[in-house]
């Protein structure tokens, strides 16, 4: 194991800060949309069943982290429950998988901008900027990564109540209700988005190398995942409750189009530019967040002393998969809501608890 | 060396969301050199569809501009308008309204609905009303003078409808969701003030003309006035509106402002056999003739039943009328499924919740609460009378 610098290390909260605030990027994007598709009017309900199925997960996480000594992330816990040789593949792996998503998610959010501002633009333009803004800060510390995730997200969820309480007055319960015994499946299909973006803490787990253990371990999470239950209700209630399911269903981006309609007191209008932030400084985090991994895994892949080369080579290489990726946002656009969410989930849900099973089966947790 | 960093991310960051000025697309413009578009009117003519854009009184009083073209889609039309050099940019993104002519309105909505939703610059929550007998083109015209404009009386009448009680202003995101969920939807009807013996002044003046029908994205009929205030109350949207209502001892001026209805599915034996639509009002003496007693119980409650039996009139229009027309435009199978979840929503799964074939009972209740400074009107015969 490779030593770990002082300056390098964070707090759980901070981790958790981290992954909380890079998931407000498909929190944003994912979430009207799908849930409303499936669940109709009763989609609101969809994070209280992704809450529910996400304890158990966090629960079981909890159990298997418990396992883990000082200085261990999840790229020493698959050495330790594989073997060295297929450990190492399989961070390996995990590396390759976050350069395309990270690739996958900077196109995204440069095609978010074309579809809802700057319409007939380039994308170049945006994944550039982007890329360069969130390759920096991957290259740079993980402590003042975190640091600024909490800053950012103190101000994400600001703008977050404002816009909610600021859209209260478009919100038409006649759309949220009823919900019927039959509207149970399409719950709990809506609930797989969500479960989706918990899954982003699965990734983080590789930065717990980073986090000092304490016996506390775990309840963290929890409470962010409440937070998360109580947004993502949030944003449907707002969404579906304004435009209605039918709508929401078959726009790109609900939340988007219905903030641009939010007046307040017939004087405050137009106050998309705050959720342009909010998104802005989701994807940056979520970009920086999942850089930063890949360029860890490769650092430790590589025997190297610095992750900076890494990370930015991380970087590099998505930023030139975000040009290559696809040329149309139709493609992007199932991509985003069904490929990529299928294999996060089977990271999250599937790989890790095997991981933990054959470890234990091998007596190496 | 970080702060600087953190500062350098920060700046481009900013530059990506469009509020730092410049942004990354540089234009800027400044509000001299922006026509700011308030409403959009939209007609079909032989080129597909004529848009006539209206900028409102301007600042100083003067006149509004109104600008006009004629293109195969909308979108091609306002750019069109757009590319016409005027020196200035259009800016449609403050559009508060969107009138829509009869013809165009009864050919379909669907295309414009579904341009303002796809454009960036445009809003759902925009007003959308509908020209009575006449076109949008007309209307903006008509209205456009020193100091007034089509677009302040729609916002006026946008803002002060619901004390009128004969009417709302629906959106387009509210009219999209309707027709998506309900296949119906309504929409607030204009006019003119028609006839030969009108002022100057009235003539250029937008009166509201009730409830327009939307259905399967086209206009399908309007409702009456009567009709329209009584769809406003079940539908609570009257927050104000005034009723003269008679008792033995005399008349008075009744403000009331509606609650909305109550929709319940009342079901005998195994079938429904009735929904039930009840909506409560409460009324304030505005005005009362001599010798009336408000302070007497009997009187305020002679007062309500009069009121009540007017609205009931007016409510019973509105739903026969949706009957008739075999459209839920007023949302009583969907506000009876919120009722009954259950059993009036198994009905409608199986597509057997017909509102054109069930039965309906309205009944308006209403309450005379209280009245203004005054109890009893003034005595002006004397102690001697």
């Amino acid at each position: 194991m490779s030593a770990i610098q002082g300056h390098d290390t964070i707090s759980e909260r901070q981790l958790c800060a981290l992954c909380f605030a890079a998931l407000f990027s498909p929190l944003i994007r994912l979430l009207p949309r799908l849930p409303a598709a499936f669940a109709g009017r009763a989609a609101w309900l969809s994070p209280l069943a992704a809450a529910a199925a996400g304890a158990l997960w966090l629960a079981f996480l909890r159990a298997f982290l418990r396992r883990r000594a000082e200085g261990e992330g999840l790229f020493e816990l698959a050495e330790r429950c594989l073997g060295p040789a297929a450990g190492r593949v399989l961070a390996a792996l995990c590396a390759l998988w976050l350069v395309f998503y990270g690739g996958v998610m900077l196109r995204v959010s440069a095609e978010r901008f074309l579809s809802t501002i700057y319409a007939n633009g380039r994308p170049t333009v945006f994944i550039a900027v982007m890329g360069a803004a969130a390759g920096w800060a991957a290259a740079g510390g993980l402590r003042q990564l975190a640091r600024t995730a909490e800053v950012l997200l103190a101000l994400i969820l600001l703008a977050m109540g404002a816009v909610f309480l600021f859209s209260l007055t478009e919100v038409e319960p006649a759309r949220l209700l009823p919900v019927k015994p039959g509207d149970a499946g399409g719950i709990l299909l809506g609930a797989l988005p969500m479960l989706d973006m918990m899954s982003v803490y699965a990734y983080g787990v590789f930065l717990l190398r980073y986090v000092k253990k304490t016996p506390e371990e775990g309840r963290r999470p929890v409470r962010w995942m409440l937070l998360l239950t109580a947004a993502a209700t949030a944003v449907l209630v707002m969404t579906v409750g304004a435009a209605s399911a039918e709508l929401v269903k078959d726009m790109q981006s609900p939340f988007f189009l219905v903030i641009r309609s939010i007046a307040v007191l017939g004087f405050i209008e137009r106050i998309e530019a705050v959720v342009v932030g909010l998104w802005v400084a989701a994807d940056f985090l979520l970009l920086a967040f999942v850089w930063l991994i890949a360029g860890d895994i490769l650092k430790l892949l590589a025997g190297g002393r610095s992750r900076r080369p890494f990370a930015a080579g991380a970087a590099a290489v998505s930023i030139a998969a975000a040009f290559a990726v696809a040329d149309n946002a139709f493609f992007l656009r199932k991509a985003a809501e069904y490929g990529i969410p299928a294999v996060n989930l089977a990271a999250a849900f599937v790989l890790l608890p095997a991981l933990f099973l054959v470890g234990r089966a091998r007596g190496k947790l | 060396m970080k702060i600087r960093a953190l500062f350098i991310i920060g700046v481009a960051l900013a530059l990506l969301t469009g509020c730092a000025g410049a942004g990354v697309f540089a234009d800027y413009r400044e509000v001299e050199q922006l026509e700011i578009i308030r409403t959009i009117g939209i007609d079909k003519g032989p080129e597909g569809v004529t848009v006539t854009a209206d900028t409102g009184v301007e600042e100083d009083g003067r006149a509004p501009k109104l600008f006009r073209t004629a293109a195969p889609t909308l979108s091609a039309a306002l750019e069109q308008l757009q590319e016409t050099p005027r020196g200035r940019r259009m800016v449609f993104a403050h559009t508060e309204q969107v009138v829509i002519g009869e013809t165009a309105a009864r050919a379909g909505l669907a295309g414009y609905l579904d341009y303002i939703e796809r454009a960036t610059e445009m809003r759902i929550g925009t007003g959308v009303f509908i020209v009575r007998d006449g076109t949008a083109e007309d209307l903006l015209a008509a209205c456009a003078g020193e100091g007034s404009s089509a677009a302040d009386m729609l916002l006026f009448l946008k803002t002060e409808i619901r004390n009128m009680g004969c009417g709302f202003v629906y959106t387009c995101g509210d009219i999209a969701a309707g027709l998506a969920s309900e296949g119906c939807a309504l929409a607030q009807a204009v006019e003119r003030a028609p006839g030969e013996t009108v002022t100057e002044e009235e003539r250029a003046m937008v009166r509201p003309a009730g409830f327009a029908v939307l259905a399967e994205g086209a206009l399908a009929g309007y409702l009456t006035e009567e009709e329209s205030r009584g769809a406003a109350l079940l539908l609570g949207k009257v927050e104000r509106d005034d009723m003269t209502a008679a008792a033995e001892s005399g008349t008075a001026a009744l403000s009331f402002r509606g609650a909305g209805m109550r929709v319940r599915p009342l079901f005998l034996g195994g079938s429904l056999d009735r929904l039930s639509v009840a909506v409560r009002t409460e009324a304030a003496v505005k005005e009362a003739s001599e010798g009336l007693t408000l302070t007497a119980a009997e009187t305020r409650r002679a007062l309500a039943q009069d009121l009540a039996a007017r609205e009931t009139e007016r409510a019973a229009a509105a739903v026969a009328r949706s009957q008739a027309m075999g459209l839920d435009f007023l949302g009583l199978c969907a506000a009876a499924e919120r009722a009954s979840p259950l059993r009036f929503g198994a009905l409608r799964d199986r597509g057997a919740a017909d509102i054109g074939t069930m039965t309906v009972e309205v009944t308006v209740s209403a309450a005379v609460r209280r009245t203004f400074d005054v109890a009893d009107p003034f005595s002006v015969r004397g102690k001697g009378a």
